[in-house]
Order: structure tokens, then C-alpha cells, then sequence
């Protein structure tokens, strides 16, 4: 496990820090991305780190005392594809979710898709966060078997960090998708969910672009993207908010 | 040694896809060996078509002149840099300025480069010209539209 990385104020001392709530959740795989040199992610479960290419490391964080990567809206990414994270991933029921911030208020009316997060198998079986091609919007969606469920928020402008989570449970379960913003969700629940099928591919699975070509690249900052192999609660991602 | 970091792109014009692959790996050897900064060392994106690049590093300030980029190509290809032939023109992206060659040989145009914000450029001025570019030319570069 990469520990030796970017600030451990989470991990030392007796208060309770922000990496330690996120911890507490029991993700399968946790991103702080709080390092400040070099190209490895920190992968806090498993060791199952990421690859950095491009990105600015060491930038001004969430405000947890870590800091955070920039990415230049044209050639970084966070390959966060391992072969163990593929085998554990499970498709059909989960969470992702991760603190992002556009560069400037004007990323928000740049006509361009610009992924957070980004975890695929193929066109029919897909999930990401993402800011939208359309203005001052967000977007949730869940794909599976080709069966699309898809969030929207408009008329966003902020230029402070925000937070994005997606839940799913697929049709043999609670058969639901809810999207998340701040802490609270956003848009109604989506129902009638596809099965997921497949592996995640090798060259799209990223945090700050939709892969690693890369294409459609964030242009800000991201951080503490984690992956949960269950539906998180309501109160538990209002919770992971709370910094 | 002046270091500059920015952005530059590449296109290819009449390269055969060895001679294409041969000039991207030699591009690739461009910027620092190590840096503790991943946007330092080199780095690349390309053209959905494969026939582009945009490339990124920390670079020394001279491999971006025409003089070196010539010198680079008679390198690579095993020719006379002194028959490599070159036309210069001016873009803008963004609110900057981008000068762009074109490399020729033997009356051929073989490839364009662009040094996104030009020579005395921040950083974030060659990015800024650099996004510009990928804006106007979205549907060539992105897979989601």
C-alpha cells in the first residue's frame, strides 16, 4: 500500500480526519489523490494504485489539510484501471463518487464534455460523473445492457468544490440508480435498470477523463474519488460531504 | 539550458505510418527524463484519426526552434536538414498567438507543427491556445460529443 506519498495529516493525530470517514465506509477502492510528486496514485484498500499522466500534483485541496491534482482540460488523467480492480468490481451494484472543481467559471459554457470519473466497459455498460457539453450542467449516468439512466443538474456556477456520488442497484436487487449533489440527491430516482455485463476495459477507467486517449479531459481539479461495491445510504454519502 | 513548458501539436501531412510512428517516438524522447511533476514529463494526445499530436512537457527552450526541428527530422529520416524545406504561418486559439510550420522535403509538405502560445508564453497561455485549438476542432479530437 503507497503510503509514502503527499500529507498524512489524515492519518496522524487524534482527531478525525477526512480520509479516515471515507476509510470508515469500507470502499473497494479509494483514490485521495493527495500526493505532491511523482506518477503513482495511492490506492488506499488494496494498493491497486492509479497512474498518473500530466496532471499538476500538490495543488490547494477540498480543505481536509491535502492537496489535490489539476487537470489541464487537454492531456491528463488518472488511469485508475488495475486487472484486480476488474475483477472485483461489480457492475450491478455499487458507488462512486468524487470532489470536483472547474478551473474557472467559464469551464462551465465551454462546449465541452469534461468527465470526473469514468469507469466502462463498452457503449452498453458504463457509468460516469461528469460536467456536461451543455452549459452550467452536471451529469450522473449508469449504463448497463444499454439501458441508460441519466441525472441532469443545471445552472451551476460554481468555482468552489463540489461533490458528485452515484448509487446503483440493478434489477435483481433494489433495481435503482440515485444521483447525489453535495450530499443530497439530486433528480429522481431511476428505475428499470439494465443488467451489467462484461469486465471494465483496460484503457477506460480514469478519474479527469473519459479515458485515457485521454479524450473529453477535466479542466480543474479532483479528488478523493472512491469506489463502493454497495449502494451507500442517503445519510451516508451526506456524511462523505461533511468534510 | 532556457526551459520552457507548453504545448505543441503535430500533424501529419504525407508521412507514410512508419515514418508517422518513427517521428512520434522520436518526439516522445522530448522533456526532462524524470521530474516529480507528471505535467513536466512528456506526454502526448492523439487525433482520433491517429494523423495528430499534442504533445506537453517542461522542454528545452531550443528543441521547439525550426533550426532543431529540422535537424531533428534529417535525424530521424536520414536526410539532409539543409533539403528540409519550411513555411511559416500564425493562428490564434484563444487570445493568443500560435506560430505554425510547415516542414516540406522535396516540394512535398510532410508535416505542420504548432507552438501553441508561441515562444515567450506562460504555461497556462499555451494551454489556453492549446484548449482553443481542441474547441474548433472538437469532432476530431473527442470521442463524446
Amino acid at each position: 500500500m503507497g503510503l509514502l506519498h503527499g500529507t498524512r495529516r489524515a492519518l496522524l493525530g487524534g482527531r478525525r480526519a477526512y480520509t479516515q470517514k471515507v476509510l470508515s465506509y469500507n470502499p473497494l477502492v479509494y483514490f485521495p489523490q493527495w500526493e505532491n510528486a511523482g506518477v503513482v496514485s495511492d490506492e488506499l484498500i488494496n494498493g491497486w494504485n492509479g497512474a498518473y499522466t500530466g496532471v499538476t500534483l500538490g495543488q490547494p485541496g477540498i480543505g481536509d489539510g491535502n492537496t489535490s491534482p489539476f487537470f489541464d482540460g487537454l492531456l491528463d488523467f488518472n488511469n485508475i484501471w488495475t486487472a484486480a480492480l476488474r475483477a472485483a468490481f461489480n457492475g450491478n451494484e455499487g458507488t462512486v463518487a468524487i470532489w470536483g472543481r472547474v478551473n474557472a467559471v467559464g469551464v462551465w459554457t465551454d462546449a465541452a464534455w469534461r468527465y470526473l470519473l469514468a469507469m466502462q466497459v463498452d457503449v452498453n455498460n458504463r457509468l460516469y460523473l461528469a460536467k456536461s457539453i451543455v452549459n452550467n450542467t452536471l451529469q450522473w449516468q449508469y449504463r448497463a445492457a444499454g439501458v441508460i439512466e441519466t441525472v441532469a443538474l443545471a445552472g451551476l456556477t460554481t468555482t468552489d468544490w463540489f461533490y458528485m456520488a452515484l448509487t446503483w442497484s440493478g434489477p435483481l436487487l433494489l433495481n435503482e440508480v440515485r444521483a447525489y449533489y453535495n450530499g443530497v440527491q439530486t433528480g429522481l430516482t431511476q428505475v428499470g435498470l439494465g443488467a451489467w455485463a462484461g469486465l471494465l476495459h483496460a484503457n477506460r477507467n480514469a478519474i479527469g477523463a473519459f479515458d485515457i486517449v485521454p479524450t473529453s479531459v477535466s479542466h480543474g481539479w479532483a479528488a478523493h474519488g472512491a469506489v463502493w461495491a454497495r449502494p451507500l445510504a442517503p445519510a451516508e454519502i451526506a456524511d462523505l460531504y461533511v468534510i | 539550458m532556457a526551459k520552457v513548458h507548453c504545448y505543441f501539436g503535430v500533424e501529419n501531412l504525407a508521412l507514410n505510418d512508419s515514418q508517422r510512428d518513427t517521428l512520434s517516438a522520436g518526439l516522445r524522447q522530448l522533456g526532462p527524463a524524470s521530474h516529480p511533476q507528471p505535467a513536466c514529463l512528456c506526454h502526448w494526445r492523439k487525433r482520433l484519426d491517429g494523423d495528430a499530436c499534442i504533445f506537453e512537457a517542461l522542454f528545452d527552450e531550443d528543441v521547439l526552434t525550426v533550426a532543431v526541428f529540422k535537424q531533428r527530422l534529417a535525424t530521424l529520416f536520414g536526410i539532409d536538414p539543409g533539403d528540409v524545406g519550411h513555411s511559416t504561418s500564425q493562428e490564434s486559439f484563444a487570445e493568443g498567438k500560435t506560430p505554425v510550420v510547415t516542414f516540406s522535403y522535396g516540394g512535398t509538405d510532410y508535416l505542420r507543427m504548432a507552438l501553441f502560445g508561441g515562444t515567450a508564453t506562460t504555461w497556462m497561455q499555451s494551454g489556453d491556445e492549446a484548449r482553443g485549438y481542441l474547441k474548433a476542432y472538437q469532432e476530431e479530437w473527442e470521442a463524446e460529443l
